[in-house]
């Protein structure tokens, strides 16, 4: 029994490991990527460069901290950057007729969570699956903002009060990087430490299951689109503050660079599994690539490219050691049994 | 009956297998002759699967050797095993659903014309073995409508068209239903009498003692007896299995308090028709019946996950309506369902999380969870439960079967509930921890819970309940309360039409 406990042990620490690296292993690889580019990127130590580069992670940063709550649960959810554009247009619309930064907020971040709301009633009430709704509902909500914007016209507006979000700084730290933490925190406590978070990875990890076990399925899956639409328009609102404007054919394919983000972050896009420090990190890691490629004078394509390799690369690494990981875990379980039918013997002994 | 000169088809001799640092199989020797049926049993962990996948030929030992035939073999894969004639129907099915049962049973050995699959002759082949077996299914139906019975029928005649000299099957009946089981056991029977052997692995031991010519008994990787079935009691087995006597029997008196949950004329699926009931503080009811009876349906029609119809429904004495397992529970009902994988666990969370999930919201403060608060309840059900895991942050998925449905059983338990919705609770779990899961419900009812428990095996009833319901097709067919409850008492009754 002692030999049996000691491997035991022996495996627990392995298992460990394995635990180890799938929370922090993408911080992991930000940390290195920073120590690299800080000795052999020219201008990347400049400490006004780095403070760019965390201010850069804060805009896909706070929409992925939502998402990576929608893809725990299971689903995820294609309109968001409808959502980003609509509602960043609407909120310079408003900023820009009264001059309220407040109400610009409000509606900014109330478009979005409308839309989450209607996409979560789709999905709950009338059954359709979460691709299609979001799906169909990036189209609608695209093709509303160039309806309102008249054919595509961005809203501009450059007073100091709205434009400080985006580009101001408190202590030298980006504003938009204290909104990403704040939204990240928020985030952490949702999925940790309230029975809201715990529904999250119950459905996401059998939802057949989790109904059984009482939970209000459907009541979650709306607040989780509702959630999504929430961090969406604080992403909104920080993008159109940053740019001074926003129109209708914002930032294409953000829906996307938000997926990616929570998936390079460790987040299993099957559900049940993921982690806000994981998708802090690879919305690090994405603003770091694309400023050392600025850096290295490389273009907005290559940029692309890189991001996409970036990707692969990572899930790559990440199938290989889950396949690894399942090899030894598989062991793990029959060794795990064997124990306890040791126990159970010497219990009777 | 066999006889000692009759030649030995497989033999095992000092058998040890290491996974890294523990010993799942320790100098086992075990021999198998023409045309025998030789029980292999033993509890979960006791190393039964090990020893099956060495001779598949999935697993090489590391030390001891096989004998086909009289000639040592070595297998390096299962297809090795396969050539020599052995033929392995695993607990998982490894058919494919979507094709006809002729291409699962010729799977990648497809008779061909001129390149292509020659369906006349492969439809043709598979009616030959499927006439062999004396079963009745058209080779040209594909395997997922066919029944779990008859799909475990195929994984024989696959085997068999093999030509295989030696079928292993593991667990074959866990699925089925008591008529199925006969079926398959005479099945199994006629097979040895053509000369096949057969390797018998079963929890069961009622069936090992009808079919098995002789029996071993595995525990911690060692072989404790090798006995013909003739020369050895159930008893005797069952202590060589967990090294002491299991309280077996009928179920202790059960002091019944006054009615907690009363239904009139429920209604499910247009199946279940005007069903009513009273249910007792104490009591024990078994809802009994062959597969596909209805008694499950009632279940889950108590629980709020079938649409039903009910005249009335009352809960110590109160009108109570239940559209979803969330009002269940809030009513402190609970429920354990018979499809652990697929309806019970949360895989990958914690068994502190498995069991807090159904009461997270009576947790928390404001609207976050009190950590201690959880995990003082979840480590009380823990030791209440004797759940052996390494720590309550272990993954239950990680847990073997018995220890998985004591944490499923801990979750209802610490929602609190008066009424208990047992279904198969001790569906795959070893003899040693359902005698805790019995000892538990015993417990459980002594202190006022009141229990319906759904089960295949009859011997449950017997065990557990003071009165059981038999279902058949949809009505029941009379009640039993009792020393009236008896497997030929409920066995009638669950056949009449």
């Amino acid at each position: 029994m002692t030999v049996a406990e000691k491997q035991i042990k022996k495996f627990s620490v392995k298992l460990g490991w394995d635990l180890l690296w799938e929370r922090y292993g993408i911080a992991t690889v930000v940390l290195i990527a920073w120590v690299i580019a800080f000795f052999f990127v020219p201008n990347f130590r400049n400490p006004d460069n780095m403070l760019n580069v965390i201010r850069q992670s804060a805009f896909v940063g706070c929409a992925a901290v939502g998402m990576t709550i929608a893809i725990i649960s299971g689903t995820f959810d294609l309109s968001v950057g409808s959502t980003l554009a609509l509602s960043a247009y609407l909120g310079l619309m408003v900023v820009s007729t009264t001059e309220s930064v407040l109400l610009a907020i409000l509606v900014t971040v109330l478009v979005a969570m409308l839309i989450g709301l209607i996409n979560g009633l789709l999905i709950t009430k009338v059954g359709i699956s979460a691709f299609i709704t979001t799906l169909g509902m990036s189209f609608i909500v695209r093709g509303l903002s160039y309806i309102i914007s008249k054919g595509g016209e961005p809203v501009r507006y450059n007073a100091k009060a709205f434009i400080w979000w985006g580009n101001g700084s408190f202590l030298r730290i980006p504003i938009p990087f204290i909104i990403f933490i704040i939204c990240a925190l928020a985030g952490w406590f949702i999925l940790k430490k309230t029975p809201f978070g715990r529904y999250v990875f119950s459905i996401g990890t059998n939802e057949k299951a989790a109904k059984v076990a009482g939970v209000p399925v459907q009541r979650t899956i709306i607040f989780i689109f509702i959630i999504v639409g929430l961090f969406t328009g604080i992403s909104a609102f920080l993008i159109g503050s940053r740019l001074y404007s926003a129109g209708p054919g914002l930032e294409p394919g953000f829906e996307l660079s938000v997926i990616a983000a929570v998936v390079l972050g460790g987040t299993r896009l099957a559900g049940g599994r993921g982690s806000i420090l994981g998708t802090i990190a690879a919305c690090l890691l994405y603003a770091t690539m694309g400023n050392i490629l600025n850096l290295l004078h490389a273009d907005a394509f290559v940029q692309r490219v890189a991001v996409g390799m970036i990707l692969l690369l990572a899930l790559s690494i990440e199938g290989i050691r889950q396949r690894i990981f399942e090899h030894s875990s598989r062991r793990i379980t029959t060794l795990e049994i064997e124990p306890n039918s040791n126990e159970y013997q010497g219990g009777q002994a | 009956m066999i006889d000692e000169n009759n030649e030995i088809i497989l033999g095992v001799q000092g058998l040890t297998h290491h996974f890294p640092g523990i010993v799942a199989l320790k100098n086992v020797n075990f021999d198998l002759h023409k045309g025998e049926i030789h029980a292999l049993v033993g509890e979960n962990g006791a190393g039964k699967s090990t020893m099956i996948n060495i001779i598949a030929g999935v697993l090489q030992p590391s030390s001891g050797r096989l004998i086909i035939n009289g000639s040592p073999t070595t297998f390096q894969n299962p297809s090795d095993a396969q050539q020599a004639g052995i033929s392995v129907i695993f607990q998982e099915f490894n058919l494919v659903p979507q094709l006809s049962v002729a291409e699962n049973i010729f799977i990648n050995r497809e008779p061909t014309r001129f390149g292509m699959i020659d369906w006349k002759k492969m439809n043709e082949k598979a009616s030959e073995v499927l006439k062999r077996l004396k079963i009745d299914i058209d080779p040209r139906l594909t395997v997922s409508s066919l029944s779990i019975a008859q799909q475990q029928l195929t994984e024989i005649a696959r085997g068999l068209a093999f030509n295989a000299q030696v079928i292993v099957m593991d667990e074959p009946t866990a699925a089925l239903s008591e008529r199925e089981i006969d079926q398959l056991l005479s099945i199994v029977k006629s097979l040895a009498n053509e000369g096949v052997s057969v390797i018998y692995v079963s929890h069961k031991l009622e069936e090992v003692f009808k079919v098995a010519d002789r029996i071993t008994v595995l525990r911690d990787g060692v072989r404790i007896i090798t006995k013909n079935a003739s020369e050895v009691s159930e008893d005797d087995v069952i202590f060589a299995m967990v090294g002491r006597a299991l309280i077996h029997g009928r179920c202790p008196e059960r002091k019944l308090g006054p009615v907690v949950l009363s239904v009139k004329n429920l209604n499910v699926d247009n199946f279940i028709k005007d069903f009513s009931m009273d249910l007792h503080q104490g009591e024990v009811l078994g809802l009994g019946g062959l597969m596909g009876s209805g008694a499950n349906r009632v279940i889950e029609a108590l629980f709020g996950l079938r649409d039903s119809y009910v005249d009335e429904l009352t809960l110590d004495g109160s009108a109570l309506a239940i559209n979803n397992p969330r009002d269940a529970i809030h009513s402190r009902i609970g429920y354990v369902p018979n499809d652990r994988k697929k309806d019970g666990l949360l895989p990958d969370l914690s068994v502190k999380h498995n069991i807090s999930i159904g009461i997270i919201e009576r947790l928390k403060k404001v609207f976050w969870i009190v950590a201690e608060n959880e995990q003082e309840i979840t480590e009380t059900y823990v030791n209440k439960l004797n759940v052996r895991c390494t720590s309550i942050n272990q993954r239950i998925l990680n847990l073997s079967g018995g220890n998985q449905q004591k944490v499923i059983l801990a979750r209802s338990l610490a929602e609190e509930c008066n009424v208990l919705l047992l279904s198969e609770p001790t569906r795959g779990v070893d003899v040693g921890a359902k005698a805790e899961i019995y000892s538990l419900i015993d417990s459980l009812v002594d202190s006022g819970m009141a229990v319906i428990l759904q089960s295949s095996e009859l011997n449950e009833f017997i065990r557990l309940a003071n009165r059981v319901m038999i279902f058949s097709s949809g009505q029941v067919k009379g009640e039993l309360t009792g020393d009236q409850i008896t497997e030929e008492s409920m066995m009638a009754l669950a056949t009449r039409v």
